[in-house]
């Protein structure tokens, strides 16, 4: 499933982390999902957080019937200003915190 | 080089410190939204809330086989099955792509089977709909009724869309999908028949959770039916499945099996056993 903040931006240096930490593409699987769920909350909290109640709900009604992921985008920038520059931002910032946590378990 | 040991127990180790850290985003989200969640719920909002809902699951349920906290697999059971129990909500016609893929996911991990809605390109018009009551087929040149089981059932006067069968377990747990409505079916039957040829498939009855592993066996039902899918005598009867004004639904979706190690059949699992194997 590809999450929308996807259609703007992808990391990069973690994929690299994790497959510098095991050869087995299975394994790296599994720990990039937990990474992408894991910034899709994030993201997720940041549009939550910019939107009001009733905006939320639409949101949430939008996300369920877009066609694309590439709409829910469209659809934030309605309501969001530079909601791109924000979520970009956002990802930016949770990407270090993972990578914080993968280096504080490779110094361990 | 690190020996291999060393490198499964750093992964174990980093896989454990994403999750905690995923496990306490997740906690914060949902604390912090949940009257929006709640309210997402109650009207009726499913694929919003079921995909957080997955991301949470997938992961958390992902390091249990480390874990030697039994509160956290009772834990993860409970979310799986909560979730199972939501996944009946977001069922309906004419799921997209989206919605067919968190189906596959849920149920990849309750059955501990790896599943998909497109397998190499291919996918069904719909992994959800009525499926109806086949008879038996001919299994090969010679078969009879008196030889198989549930002959109540009878059987069809010609052989299925595929002729002879390699073994009796596939046309025991057979399915009937509508190959003659896939798009392309009519341009590219040729390529398509073979691949499609008795392709292993899970089939899942939503009202009770039973699944079962199946293969393609057969084209139909005609779309005028009104259903979209037909079980064998075996399949129906396993899941408790009727055909006529009793007819329910099901999901079919295909299983990933490069090296053909999943036996045809009932598919029985245990939450403990999810838990310890997810």
């Amino acid at each position: 499933m590809k999450y929308f903040y996807e259609e703007i931006t992808e990391i990069h240096e973690i994929p690299e982390l994790i497959k510098s930490s095991t050869d087995n593409a299975d394994e790296q699987e599994q720990l990039l999902e937990i990474v992408r769920s894991t910034i899709h909350h994030k993201v997720l909290d940041l549009i939550f957080r910019e939107l009001d109640v009733v905006q939320q709900q639409e949101f949430l009604e939008y996300i369920e019937t877009a066609d694309n992921q590439s709409s829910v985008i469209d659809k934030l920038k309605e309501w969001i200003s530079d909601v791109e520059q924000k979520i970009l931002l956002k990802v930016k910032q949770a990407e270090q915190e993972i990578i914080e946590a993968i280096k504080e378990e490779n110094q361990m | 080089m690190p020996d291999q040991n060393y490198q499964q127990n750093h992964f174990n180790r980093l896989k454990i410190a994403l999750e905690s850290h995923h496990k306490k985003v997740v906690e914060d989200f949902q604390l912090r939204h949940s009257r929006t969640l709640k309210k997402a719920k109650q009207h009726g909002l499913t694929l919003a809330s079921t995909a957080i809902l997955a991301g949470s699951i997938l992961s958390s349920s992902s390091g249990s086989l480390h874990t030697t906290n039994p509160h956290s697999s009772v834990q993860q059971i409970a979310n799986l099955n909560q979730f199972i129990d939501h996944l009946n909500t977001l069922l309906k016609d004419s799921m997209n792509e989206q919605e067919n893929n968190v189906v596959a996911q849920a149920l990849s991990q309750k059955f501990g089977l790896d599943l998909a809605a497109n397998l190499d390109g291919h996918h069904l018009n719909e992994i959800y709909g009525y499926i109806g009551a086949e008879q038996h087929l001919y299994r090969w040149q010679g078969d009879t009724l008196s030889l198989h089981n549930l002959q109540r059932a009878g059987i069809a006067p010609r052989q299925g869309a595929f002729g002879d069968f390699d073994n009796t377990d596939q046309e025991k747990y057979y399915v009937a999908v509508q190959l003659q409505e896939l798009p392309d079916w009519n341009a590219h039957w040729s390529t398509l028949k073979p691949w499609y040829r008795y392709r292993k498939v899970f089939v899942y009855n939503p009202d009770n959770q039973k699944g079962v592993v199946a293969v393609i066996g057969d084209a139909g039902p005609a779309k005028f039916t009104g259903k979209t899918f037909g079980g064998s005598p075996e399949v129906m009867q396993y899941l408790n499945r009727v055909d006529g004004s009793q007819k329910g639904k099901v999901v079919i979706l295909f299983i990933k099996d490069d090296e053909n190690k999943i036996a045809l059949g009932p598919v029985k699992v245990s939450d403990l056993n999810l838990a310890l194997n997810n």
